[in-house]
């Protein structure tokens, strides 16, 4: 009984399961690795280029996906309904253009491979060569 | 009416001509739109309410008014290179002046050199105001629609010309610095709900600063809009032909001149969000040299909590002029007809035409919005404004033969279904 006791405890204790999501760009791409600001940054429409000043074009998932959903609200604290709504005051001012959706990780990681500027994310998962991450992100599910 | 004029014809060939260059697979094409529709109801028996002075009609009481807040908006964008791009916005909605030319909101191209510097030459969104360039799109904003104390006064949704804008880091925090000018042409109705309008020419310039630092915005705007246009040369001509009997015509044909004129805003905004509660306040100076755009202050301040999906507001607003109403001295002593007559009718239509322009009202409400699934929301909201007899140009009158003797106190109920697409 006092086995079971502590194995609970011990449940409690190791706290919720962390959801990994891996931020990638292209293998060709002189980015190493990218700090959490400045993935922000690129995904919020404030940049439009790496760090290095090389072009960036952010991929996004459709809306009411949970992984996007997570992604942001990690990023930014901000719901899917708030990110939609700040990227449509900069989209309809002309200011900036939103992230491409793609229809699924797949297809992103598809992109990623082919598009040297390219930057999305996808949950942990083996990726192909010609992929790289620079950033892993741990979720509280 | 023409369907589309030369000018916007010019933009358009403007924005293609920049764009056949490039007609290559790298082109990333994008378009987007946005939609609202909305209801307004109003139960004042006196005014009619209208979302802005480009409106020349709205909710009567015992009719809603669909066509107050409704709108559909259509947007192409076209990334040619990272450094020239276009974009094209259509909007659909009840305008006094309905053609494809005034339904073109932007429509230019955009030059990019270095990350963070922006040149942009064409149709431009007036952003005058914290809310301006996406005023119209309203999953972006939390109320049913811009504040109606401040952004009712905005007859400026877009220009001609060019602007300049350029990003600055200040460590966390980040500075936007913005250039504009340029030229509008356009019809609007006079507010004397009479399906009478006016094509008012002037040219705008002013810049923009506005700093974000963590949950906070601050922004200020000076902007100057000068009239080309002469607007009320036939009453200035039958004062001048009254002087001769009347000393006070030619002090008032003074005051209705409108060439040449000048009038500025200073604008001045703060927003907090910290993703919980936000806080938004706006205060705007109008300054005026033309008594036919009436000096003033107007203001709003505005405060949310979301809880998930669903977030409730609160919303205050006042809107008070510069100056006292003017009262027409007629002349001390009396003549015969018709010379009195024609006394009697330009004084009427002197103090009509300066006092028709003012806006002295203050406004209370609540509301709420639901996201209730993704890139759509329901909003409602409540207001009761107050209007001073002597303010009413937000409003148009049930009755234009009567003036409005009392002050009203009109409650306006709003609903709204707001989407992205």
């Amino acid at each position: 009984m006092a086995r079971v006791m502590l194995l609970i405890v011990a449940l409690i204790l190791s706290g919720p399961l962390q959801a990994q999501i891996l931020v990638i760009v292209n293998a060709h791409n002189p980015v190493a690795t990218l700090e959490k600001k400045q993935i922000v940054d690129l995904f919020m429409g404030r940049v439009s280029v790496f760090p290095n000043k090389q072009p960036a074009q952010t991929l996004d998932l459709k809306a009411g996906t949970p992984l996007r959903a997570g992604f942001y609200k990690y990023l930014t604290g901000k719901n899917e309904a708030q990110v939609d709504a700040y990227w449509a005051t900069l989209v309809f001012a002309g200011r900036m253009s939103p992230p491409r959706q793609v229809a699924d990780e797949k297809a992103l990681i598809q992109e990623v491979a082919a598009e040297p500027a390219a930057i999305a994310y996808v949950s942990k998962q083996p990726l192909p060569a010609n992929v790289k991450v620079v950033m892993e992100l741990a979720l509280d599910e | 009416m023409m369907l589309i004029d030369r000018r916007s014809s010019f933009l358009l060939a403007l924005v293609l001509a920049c764009a056949a260059p490039f007609a290559s697979a790298d082109v990333e094409h994008r378009l987007s739109g946005f939609a609202t529709l909305g209801l307004a109801i109003s139960d004042n028996p006196e005014l009619v309410f209208r979302r802005d002075v480009t409106k020349d009609d709205g909710a009567y009481e015992h009719s809603g008014s669909w066509k107050s807040d409704s709108l559909v908006g259509l947007q192409w964008q076209a990334d040619w290179s990272p450094e020239w791009g276009t974009m094209v916005q259509l909007v659909g909605k009840d305008r006094f002046d309905n053609g494809l030319a005034e339904s073109v909101e932007w429509a230019f191209v955009r030059y990019r050199p270095v990350d963070g510097f922006d040149l942009r030459l064409g149709r431009l969104g007036a952003d005058v105001f914290m809310l301006s360039e996406y005023r119209q799109v309203g999953y972006a904003i939390p109320w049913v629609r811009p504040p109606h104390d401040l952004y009712g006064i905005t007859s400026l949704y877009h220009f001609d010309g060019a602007d300049i804008s350029k990003r600055i880091e200040l460590g966390n925090a980040m500075l936007n610095i913005k250039a504009f000018y340029g030229n509008s042409d356009e019809e609007y109705p006079t507010g004397f709900n009479d399906g009478q309008g006016i094509k008012i020419d002037f040219d705008v310039y002013g810049a923009s600063t506005s700093l974000e630092w963590g949950y906070w915005k601050l922004r200020y705007t000076y902007a100057r809009v000068e009239m080309n246009s002469d607007h009320t040369k036939a009453l200035r001509g039958g004062l001048q032909s009254l002087a001769p009997w009347w000393t006070n015509a030619a002090i008032y044909s003074t005051l209705l001149e409108t060439e040449n004129k000048e009038f500025d805003y200073n604008q001045i905004g703060l927003n907090y969000d910290n993703n919980d509660w936000w806080v938004q306040g706006e205060y705007v100076r109008l300054g005026s040299e033309l008594t036919l755009v009436a000096a003033g202050q107007h203001a709003y301040l505005s405060a949310g909590k979301r809880f998930g999906d669903l977030g409730i507001y609160l919303l205050a607003g006042y809107a008070e002029p510069e100056n006292p109403s003017i009262t027409v001295i007629r002349p001390g002593i009396s003549f015969s007809d018709p010379i009195d007559q024609q006394i009697d009718l330009l004084a009427r239509a002197t103090e009509r035409t300066l006092n028709g322009v003012r806006i002295k009202q203050r406004s209370y409400g609540i509301g709420a919005r639901w996201d209730f699934t993704p890139k759509m929301a329901l909003k409602l909201q409540l207001e009761q404004i107050d209007v001073d007899k002597t303010g009413t140009n937000l409003w148009l009158r049930t009755d234009n033969t009567r003036p409005v003797l009392e002050n009203q106190k009109p409650v306006v109920t709003s609903l709204a279904w707001d989407v992205l697409f």
